[in-house]
């Protein structure tokens, strides 16, 4: 007579009696046509720019054991370190406010919105500007900023012991440190302004190999582990009691989490500025997507976060000609667009 | 009753604290309770509000250090053993119904079963069955696949108790479980806590309702300002003496079976003798 509750998974990862991971139809389909259209603005990306090149050359310069000619080359060596920063990047910077969101128990969150982006950018302006560090030294200088602003936001969201107080204090730490950093970059002459002028909104001019380099380096280590991690935050999301209840330490898992953040946020920052709002809203339309399930909605935000900074530097840098308007300055004006669209849409009843 | 099965642990101590203190800073809110708690119980606390009754279960459970004393759970202290550990033994339903408005009712009882799943395991045939067999008891199954957001406070606070019986622990604590539930699902939900003792648990539940408590409960325990003022069988502490000394109120108590009714003596004289009749 009863109806059958509880549906099957479509399919389970299942290794011997040790591993046993469900995954559901829905948000399996999700990823996968996420991941084809992100391959295909990647393909389409490599094709846009100032010289147009077809889509054959692009495939051809994909395909291994070929050789394109040297002036495709050339122009493909500019464009995929971009293109490969804006989808690393993206990710990054997607998962970092969904944890985040999940830590403060609010949508709301974003590592921007928390101040831990101003406190990588403050240490790495400092890095970069007074002592003249690397960039492969200024990610590192970077996770200590971002590590110590949490740190700070953490203890003092703390003493007022509610989620709510996160955002404020978070937001109040952001504000000061954005002031530091403006007077900072004031100081140091007109050269020095443009260029850090361009940074601080997010702009992926400045992305090389090196810099790629450094970004899949810190993304090989982190994403894995944000993936592995996601099978065990959702009861945060039932507030640090009932978490405790459920049988989480939310204490410990709300700071190993928060520093997953700061440590996601901080290579991005150091190669190409913060991205404000992104975070905000790959995690909106995440849980739009596939639901409130940690382990659906962290890789789900990992291809939303790239596929809009990758359409928003790709639109950019070829859409307004000869200006390169900043990713992040388009990743805000769309994130803007989205929440009040996902405002409208929202199906919750007040 | 108690004595019937003692394969089942029935009897056997499940939670006890010792000379249990606690302090929200120089405020003693709790007082030396030593309480021990049998298996094949349902024990109620009741008391006026701020006795300490909830910071009680929340020192039972381990969500707060008691500033003096020990509590054990099944004889091992609870200071030292893990969360994970410790859920498995204990399950706790809180108060607070938060839960974001887009998660599936699945997904939410689902949950119960965390402390059974390991990082790189979850959702085995054993947590699906203890799933399946929660949201049996709570009549929650037709609401498997709809959203938090679209429940009433009924529907969560039952799907949050599914989430509880999915815990499969041998001590249930539930901070007022009745709260947000109509009359048929108050009554469903102290039948359920009282099968659940029956079955081999120890169930602890801070209740409002003194007859609610008196009539599914096996023992009472009356606190007021962080002292258990009387604990015992519900007509021995139910007394209209000892609902005046901890509530303030003249009460004239109705025994019903094994229930005892207590109404205020106030309301009752006002419509005996309404104030225009009095001369």
């Amino acid at each position: 007579m009863r109806l059958p509750s509880i549906r099957k998974a479509a399919f389970v990862i299942r290794i011997g009696r040790v591993v046993h991971l469900p995954i559901a139809l829905r948000s399996s389909a999700v990823i996968l046509g996420l991941g084809l259209v992100l391959a295909l603005a990647a393909l389409i990306s490599l094709q846009l720019g100032s010289t147009a090149i077809s889509l054959g050359q692009v495939l051809h310069w994909l395909a291994p054991f070929t050789t394109t000619e040297p002036e495709t080359a050339s122009i493909m060596r500019l464009r995929w370190p971009r293109i490969a920063v804006a989808i690393l990047g993206g990710a990054m910077v997607s998962v970092s406010g969904y944890l985040l969101q999940v830590v403060a128990r609010n949508g709301l969150a974003d590592p921007g919105l928390l101040g831990i982006s101003q406190g990588s950018m403050a240490a790495i302006i400092l890095g970069g500007a007074l002592f003249g560090l690397s960039p492969a030294w200024l990610a590192w200088v970077g996770l200590l900023g971002g590590f110590l602003t949490a740190a700070i936001v953490l203890t003092l969201a703390y003493r007022l012991a509610s989620a709510t107080g996160l955002i404020l204090v978070g937001l109040a730490v952001g504000i000061v440190l954005g002031a530091a950093i403006e007077i900072v970059m004031v100081q140091g002459g007109m050269l020095q302004f443009a260029r850090l002028l361009a940074w601080s909104h997010g702009s992926l001019t400045a992305a090389s190999p090196a810099s790629t380099g450094m970004m899949a380096l810190w993304a090989a280590i982190l994403l894995p582990l944000c993936l592995l991690v996601s099978g065990r935050m959702m009861p945060l999301l039932l507030g640090h009691e009932q978490a405790a209840g459920l049988g989480a330490s939310p204490r410990r898992l709300s700071l190993g989490l928060t520093l997953l953040a700061a440590a996601l946020v901080a290579p991005v920052v150091a190669a190409v500025g913060p991205i404000s709002f992104l975070g905000l809203i790959a995690g909106h339309i995440s849980r739009r997507l596939v639901g409130e399930r940690p382990t659906a909605v962290v890789p789900v935000a990992m291809l939303c976060g790239a596929l809009i900074l990758l359409t928003a530097d790709t639109v950019g840098r070829t859409l307004f000609l000869p200006v390169i308007v900043p990713a992040g300055i388009l990743v805000s004006i769309a994130g803007v667009l989205t929440f009040l669209v996902a405002a409208r849409l929202s199906r919750t009843r007040y | 009753m108690i004595a019937a099965a003692p394969q089942n642990g029935q009897g056997a101590l499940a939670l006890s604290l010792k000379d249990v203190g606690f302090s929200y800073g120089r405020r003693a809110v709790l007082d030396a309770i030593s309480l021990d708690f049998a298996r094949g119980q349902f024990v109620a606390v009741v008391g006026p509000n701020g006795c300490g009754k909830s910071t009680l279960l929340k020192v039972m459970a381990g969500l707060l250090q008691p500033s003096q004393g020990a509590v054990l759970v099944e004889g091992a202290p609870l200071a030292g053993t893990s969360r994970k550990k410790l859920a498995r033994k204990l399950s706790m339903l809180a108060q607070s119904n938060e839960a974001p408005e887009g998660m599936v009712v699945r997904d939410l009882v689902g949950m119960g079963r965390f402390a059974h799943e390991g990082w790189l395991s979850s959702g085995s045939p054993e947590d699906l069955r203890h799933v399946q067999t929660a949201m049996d008891i709570m009549e929650v199954c037709d609401l498997a696949e709809r959203r938090v957001g679209e429940l009433s406070g009924g529907q969560l606070q039952r799907c949050r108790m599914a989430m509880t019986l999915a815990q499969d622990a041998g001590i249930l604590l539930l901070d007022e479980p009745t709260n947000h539930l109509d009359l048929r699902y108050q009554y469903a939900l102290l039948e359920t806590a009282r099968m659940q003792a029956a079955s081999g648990r120890a169930v602890i539940a801070v209740l409002h309702d003194l007859t609610h408590a008196s009539l599914y409960a096996d023992r009472i325990i009356l606190m007021a300002k962080g002292k258990v003022v009387a604990e015992g069988p519900p007509a021995d502490v139910l007394t209209t003496g000892n609902v005046a000394e901890v509530y303030g109120i003249s009460t004239v108590a109705m025994p019903f079976g094994r229930a005892v009714v207590h109404l205020p003596e106030s309301a009752l004289v006002e419509k005996r003798q309404p104030a225009g009749e009095r001369k």
